[in-house]
């Protein structure tokens, strides 16, 4: 505190001297918990979209196998996506749309994707084919639009298979099995 | 205001608060953004991942990592690329040679790591096939990702992790 301040204020006669903060400790603990975290922060988030690739077994095979079941594939290349829905057995009910790889129409087919989970909820597997010459980028921005269910996404009531909280945190995933057909192919 | 290096015996007064104003908003952001994530990476240098939506985090670091230049398994560089693309001498029927062999050795220590943790009995069963974590740079064709992913199969890898870059700020 500067003496002309001190001087003003003993010359008002209004009392004792006000109490000063000292606010060295405070500055020391915020510097350091700045360099502490400047230093541990991560400002680029890593996260994962798990697919799969087939694999042949020799493992007997599922008797329960249900008879009709329902069929959701993907193909991506040069034009664009199509997708399409049907069932094993008749009625086979097949659906093909057709959508090009630009921003779009990717979230139309993310829509499309989830009224096809919506309709057969049971079904969490896509077959995913890929042409040779499409980038990983757009790859990844199409396993998104299958993979992860949006903030913005209506609640869709998945059936929960087991208590596991790995699943659980995998509840944000709107079809939970991707298989990369065309890896063996 | 006091004067600098005079004789008048007035000392120096610096004013701290917009420093602390700085330091407090400082504090408050790099809190909030503060990741607790158990896994801690550093992306490779020569890449750049693609960006994504998912909100599952990464929970394992890359053991495949393929940048503009190689392909690295455990930062062991395995296969130069050409041009984005393995070498024809590098390649066979779709898959990489090397890159299978590296792969292989892993599964193989998993599955003798899981014979000693189990006993022995766990040998007899048929392994699981294992998971692995891909890093890569979001430029590669789809030709590069079906020649790893078809060499990692090989090796009885099935589930691929495939590292993204998601929003930052939650």
């Amino acid at each position: 505190m500067s003496h002309g301040k001190r001087k003003r204020r003993q010359a008002s006669g209004v009392g004792p001297e006000a109490p000063e903060l000292n606010i060295m400790p405070f500055i020391d603990i915020f510097s350091m918990l700045n360099t502490f975290l400047l230093v541990s922060a991560s400002f680029l988030g890593l996260g994962i979209i798990e697919v799969q690739v087939p694999f042949l077994s020799n493992s007997p095979e599922l008797k329960d196998l249900p008879q009709r079941s329902f069929v959701v594939k993907v193909d991506i290349d040069e034009p664009g996506i199509t997708l399409v829905t049907q069932w094993t057995a008749p009625p086979v009910d097949k659906v093909e749309k057709t959508f090009k790889l630009n921003p779009v129409e990717i979230a139309q087919f993310h829509d499309e994707m989830i009224a096809v989970r919506t309709k057969v909820p049971e079904n969490d597997k896509v077959d995913v084919r890929v042409e040779s010459m499409i980038e990983y980028e757009q790859l990844v921005l199409v396993l998104d639009a299958i993979k992860s269910l949006k903030e913005t996404d209506p609640p869709l009531n998945l059936p929960v298979k087991d208590d596991d909280p790995k699943n659980r945190a995998r509840g944000s995933y709107l079809f939970e099995k991707v298989v990369l057909g065309s890896v063996i192919l | 205001m006091s004067s600098a290096g005079g004789d008048s015996g007035e000392s120096l007064s610096l004013n701290l608060t917009p420093m602390l104003d700085i330091f407090s908003i400082l504090v408050t952001f790099l809190l909030m953004s503060y990741s607790t994530d158990p896994t801690n990476h550093d992306v490779d240098a020569n890449l750049e991942l693609p960006d994504s939506v998912t909100l599952v985090s990464m929970d394992e670091v890359p053991s495949i990592v393929v940048n503009r230049k190689e392909i690295l398994v455990n930062n062991k560089p395995i296969v130069t690329l050409e041009n984005g693309k393995v070498p024809a001498a590098e390649s066979s029927q779709g898959a990489i040679p090397a890159l299978y062999k590296a792969l292989k050795e892993i599964a193989d220590t998993n599955k003798q790591a899981l014979i000693e943790l189990r006993g022995s009995d766990a040998g007899e069963k048929k392994a699981k096939p294992g998971e692995i974590t891909v890093e890569m740079d979001k430029k590669h064709k789809f030709d590069l990702v079906k020649a790893v992913l078809r060499s990692g199969q090989q090796a009885e890898f099935i589930t691929y992790k495939l590292l993204v870059a998601k929003p930052s700020v939650d």
